[in-house]
């Protein structure tokens, strides 16, 4: 007998409804034969033509025909019947309360700490700058390693981005790869307004600084070329805010003078609020009118600045960093090597796109957080498809009935699909309620390298983000139990209530799954507890004074005042006699270095007696700090041996210095620093004290070497700097209570000299402490959540094997199989599952223990005793999630269980 | 071809039935719609039609035996019911009568 077209056939059973697929099929399959007795070819001919016919008219007719049961079935086929599976997913999510329960809370916040890291990592990562042409832009910075053999690493300036005013010049005038060469530099300034001076933050910048980001005033010009000669008048530009808060955002501002540092400067126009490069928090730019000083021309100071350019309409970072050898070529070639026994070292330039600059201080600390986000993810996903299979198993009989009556595989997945949206669209919902919540509140706990957060919002990209993970977490754990619908339908059936009775696949796919949840959450834990590790050791370490008690402010002191040593030392004198005066101040001090700013002054010296040396290298080196008599008390430095500074140390007695341990070590190795003499500005400073060392950058970095001279015997230049020094207090209460004082005490001595960070030392500490904190709870939270996906997991699991082992253990106990032996056999499934996620959890984080590397402060990435603790731990919690199901072993009676069986 | 309405094909559907004895499968009632009616009918919309007859309770259907012939599929038998042979039959009288005496003047019009 000819058989019917085969594909013909099968597309027909496809599209026909079950109801009357084989009535019309087997009508249209007997006519066929009819035909194909006569020709046969003609009749597979005829039998396509009436396929085609019936699928279309049945495609077309179907709308006019009343609705029968079956043929309620209409709208789009992957939908049909859409309604009731949505009702069924409902139902049975409300059925398994609990794992429902934990299944969005995992997903809740699973979703919402990743949606906040995505928020994070693509505003401050991917898209830093947010201005056309941000890419052309680049930073400037010079480096001056010592000439000769290199000693360690290239030095940098002092803040390791900056290029001198040397460098900056010749960029101005020759550089032809680079366009809108701007220095940049803020300060805190005194601004005089009607309400009273105050100090402001200023960025001092040059005249093609706003040409960098294109932007145009709100009101009045931004600045030209002829703003910054020095016969120009000094014009500055205003901050929206500024203009509205102090000015009333009167238009006629414009051409006003403000007072900055008792000078008067022209307001030539206002900048949109929304202007934040490269930060935010600007309110006054002032166009800088600056004399670049020629290469080879001695002088005693360099001053250093940030640098902005762009780059040429042709140029590209290459070809701006080859004209930039060539400038340092032709600026070495101008200086001389050795100037009075200092070396003038030659400039190196690195030309680096702005963006990627930005981005480099945060970028492993978002790598990281980056990567326990997917990690996260992937344990929330895990613990989705393992609610998922513990019930999809226990509806196999159910799916193995629907399918043999004739259900397609894709209506009985649906439901488990529609579960799957349910759950991870209320969770994306509240996932993102959760992170924007959270991107509301972080930037209180973010680290100053972080400080951006504060601009991070929810926008769309981040939802978009959401909803997607969310969907693609919905579709995957939907349709994975697809692949492990039994496939022997009537075989299942027959087999009775005993289904997964001989170990189903699904039990071996979940039992991956929970190993990979414990490998996870060690991964996680790992990381964390390195970063806490670092917090620890950072608290541990001792900066060389005491922060309890202690306070540091700074004095806006104007610009040029302090040219006079007189008048210098006398306001000094005169605010530490005041402060003093106070019952509460134990000590009080002034010096030109605060703990935690850059060093003003650093540079070579020399010991007298001793041969100078001839090469650059040989010279001893300190940071250079003034200070007065009651300086190192009020910051509670020891004094180790000798005698500290006093009153009696003035401008008239004999030169004395104070050093460090670390000048002591170094420079005075089994020899006795007290009574030698040091040789600087052509004086001797006789050595009377050696000090405790000063972490003076950071808490993280060790002391400098460092001379500590007497404020009154040295220039004015070097007792006192308004950038980076100040006055430190000790108290014998907490500080905090002396701020009035101190403000009404600096009012009465000049109103017009405010005071500004004002700090106690501990909170001047405690932003060391914030980055690696916020970090280590950050992955702490997520190594939290991974932990929690894991012990659901374990817990999951055995729960479901001791089911299907009730008749087992009713015949083990029967048998006289002790408790030890039931609970024993429990537990060591749960051990199999959590050594195995052990096992694979820490060679990922040795793996991924490196990503860290920067963040870590006193342990190494790779930390035995950190990963040993962390896998005790996860352990420890993965055999705990056992109890339960073991205790519920425990407790089979054997003779239901037999009877059941 | 002209074009065969819902109402026409329900009709015709009713009648072969009707022809066939009051009850028949598929291949029946369609060879005996084209047979009496000269013309190919859309196999779908006899089957919507008999579907639709089958919901307002004029046909009735079992499932009958399977064959080889039919590659192992089932027949579906549909019959008359009582109320479908009583509607024929009101229907029938019902044209009776639109048509007496007007028969010579469709054939004129046709023409």
């Amino acid at each position: 007998m000819i058989a019917p077209p085969r594909l013909a056939v099968r597309w027909l059973e496809h599209r026909l409804h079950p109801d009357e697929r084989a009535d019309i099929l087997g009508d249209l399959i007997e006519q066929f034969h009819r035909r194909a007795a006569g020709n046969p070819r003609a009749a597979r001919r005829w039998f396509w033509r009436q396929t085609l016919a019936l699928v279309w008219g049945f495609a077309i007719r179907r709308r006019d025909v009343v609705s029968t049961t079956h043929e309620r079935t209409r709208g789009i086929w992957l939908l049909r019947n859409a309604g009731s599976d949505w009702r069924y997913a409902l139902r049975s999510l409300v059925a398994g309360r609990g794992a429902t329960v934990a299944a969005f809370l995992v997903l809740a916040l699973g979703l919402g700490l990743s949606t906040t890291v995505f928020s994070v990592i693509n505003s401050l990562l991917l898209r830093p700058l947010d201005f056309a042409n941000a890419d052309r832009l680049v930073r400037l910075a010079e480096a001056r390693p010592p000439r000769g053999p290199a000693s360690g690493a290239p030095v940098l300036n002092p803040s390791g981005g900056e290029m001198s005013d040397v460098a900056i010049g010749q960029f101005i005038q020759t550089a032809r790869q680079l366009d809108a060469v701007s220095p940049y530099g803020t300060t805190g300034r005194n601004v005089t307004t009607a309400a009273g001076t105050e100090q402001r933050s200023i960025a001092e910048v040059g005249t093609r600084f706003f040409d960098l980001t294109g932007i145009t005033p709100l009101e009045g010009r931004l600045f030209q070329d002829a703003d910054g000669r020095r016969d120009a008048p000094e014009v500055v530009a205003i901050g929206e805010r500024f203009w509205r808060d102090e000015l009333g955002g009167r238009r006629d501002a414009i051409g006003q003078t403000l007072t900055i540092d008792q000078k008067p400067y022209a307001i030539v126009g206002v900048v949109p609020a929304g202007f934040r490069f490269p930060e935010p928090g600007i309110e006054i730019w002032i166009a800088g009118r600056w004399t670049w000083p020629q290469p080879g021309v001695r002088r005693s100071f360099m001053m250093w600045t940030e640098t902005f350019a762009r780059l040429a309409p042709d140029a590209t970072t290459e070809s701006a960093a080859a004209e930039a050898r060539t400038i340092a070529g032709r600026m070495a070639a101008a200086d001389p090597a050795f100037l009075d026994g200092i070396d003038v070292p030659v400039p190196i330039f690195r030309v680096r796109r702005l963006q990627d600059d930005l981005v480099a201080p945060v970028k492993p600390a978002l790598v990281a957080l980056g990567a326990g986000m997917a990690l996260v993810l992937l344990a929330a996903a895990a613990n989705l498809l393992n609610l998922l299979l513990a019930r999809s198993t226990a509806r196999h009989r159910e799916m193995a009935v629907r399918l043999t009556l004739g259900a397609g595989r894709w209506r009985v997945v649906r439901p488990l699909l529609f579960e799957q949206m349910l759950l991870a669209g209320s969770g994306a919902i509240a996932g993102g309620l959760l992170a924007w919540w959270l991107l509301r509140s972080l930037p209180a706990f973010a680290p100053a390298a972080l400080s951006r957060l504060a601009d991070v919002r929810l926008d769309g990209a981040s939802l978009a983000f959401a909803s997607m993970v969310a969907l693609a977490l919905a579709l995957i754990v939907g349709l994975l139990p697809a692949l492990q619908l039994p496939r022997a339908n009537l075989r299942t059936l027959s087999a009775g209530g005993a289904i997964g009775r001989s170990g189903m696949p699904a039990g071996s796919f979940r039992r991956v799954l929970v190993a990979a949840q414990v490998a996870l959450a060690v991964t996680l834990l790992v990381g964390a507890a390195l970063l806490g590790r670092t917090l620890w050791s950072l608290s541990r370490v001792h900066p060389g004074y005491r922060g309890g008690g202690a306070l540091t402010f700074q004095i806006g002191v104007p610009d040029g005042l302090f040219r006079e040593p007189a008048r210098q030392s006398a306001f000094f004198d005169d605010l530490l006699a005041r402060l003093t005066a106070h019952p509460g101040v134990v000590a009080a001090g002034a010096a030109s270095t605060l703990p935690l700013n850059n060093v003003g002054l650093s540079g070579s010296f020399a010991i007298e007696g001793r041969p100078k040396p001839t090469t650059p290298e040989e010279w001893p080196r300190a940071d250079k700090i003034g200070i007065t008599p009651g300086y190192l008390d009020a910051l509670g430095t020891r004094l180790l041996r000798g005698r500290g500074l006093s009153l009696a140390d003035s401008a008239a007695a004999e030169p004395v210095v104070l050093i460090n341990e670390a000048v002591a070590r170094q420079y005075f190795p089994g020899e006795e620093p007290l009574g030698q003499r040091i040789d600087f500005l052509r004086k001797l400073f006789r050595i009377v004290g050696v000090v405790e060392g000063i972490r003076q950058k950071s808490v993280t970095t060790p002391a400098n070497a460092a001379l500590y001279f007497a404020a009154a015997q040295v220039p004015p230049v070097l007792a006192f700097n308004r950038l980076t020094g100040g006055v430190a207090l000790r108290c014998e209460h907490d500080p905090n209570d002396l701020v009035p004082f101190i403000r009404s005490t600096m009012k009465a001595i000049d109103p017009d000299w405010p005071i500004h960070n004002v700090m106690r030392l501990d909170d001047r500490l405690d932003t060391t402490f914030a980055g690696p904190r916020f970090y280590s709870i950050a992955l702490g939270l997520f190594a939290a959540l991974a932990l929690a996906t894991a012990v659901f997991g374990v817990y999951g699991v055995l729960s479901y094997t001791v089911e299907r082992r009730q008749a087992e253990f009713g015949v083990r106990r029967a048998l006289g199989g002790g408790e030890a032996h039931i609970i024993g056999l429990v537990v060591r499934q749960a051990a199999g599952l959590v050594v195995a996620g052990l096992i694979i959890g820490l060679g990922l984080a040795a793996a991924g223990a490196e990503v860290l590397r920067s963040l870590l402060f006193g342990v190494e990435p790779i930390d035995a005793a950190t990963f040993i603790t962390a896998a005790v731990f996860v352990a420890a919690i993965g055999c705990a999630a056992a109890i339960v199901p073991a205790w519920r072993a425990l407790r089979v009676d054997p003779v239901r269980a037999l009877r059941a069986e | 071809m002209p074009h065969t309405g819902r109402g026409d094909i329900e009709h015709f559907v009713l009648v072969a039935l009707l022809r066939l004895g009051g009850e028949s499968y598929g291949v029946p009632i369609l060879e005996e719609i084209s047979a009496r009616t000269g013309r190919e009918v859309s196999r779908a919309a006899v089957y919507i039609a008999l579907r639709r007859l089958e919901s307002k309770g004029l046909v009735a259907s079992r499932m009958g035996e399977a064959s080889a012939e039919r590659g192992g599929r089932a027949k579906r038998y549909f019959r008359l019911t009582r109320t479908g042979a009583a509607q024929l039959e009101e229907t029938r009288r019902a044209f009776e009568r639109m048509w007496a005496d007007v028969e010579h003047l469709a054939k004129k019009a046709a023409r």
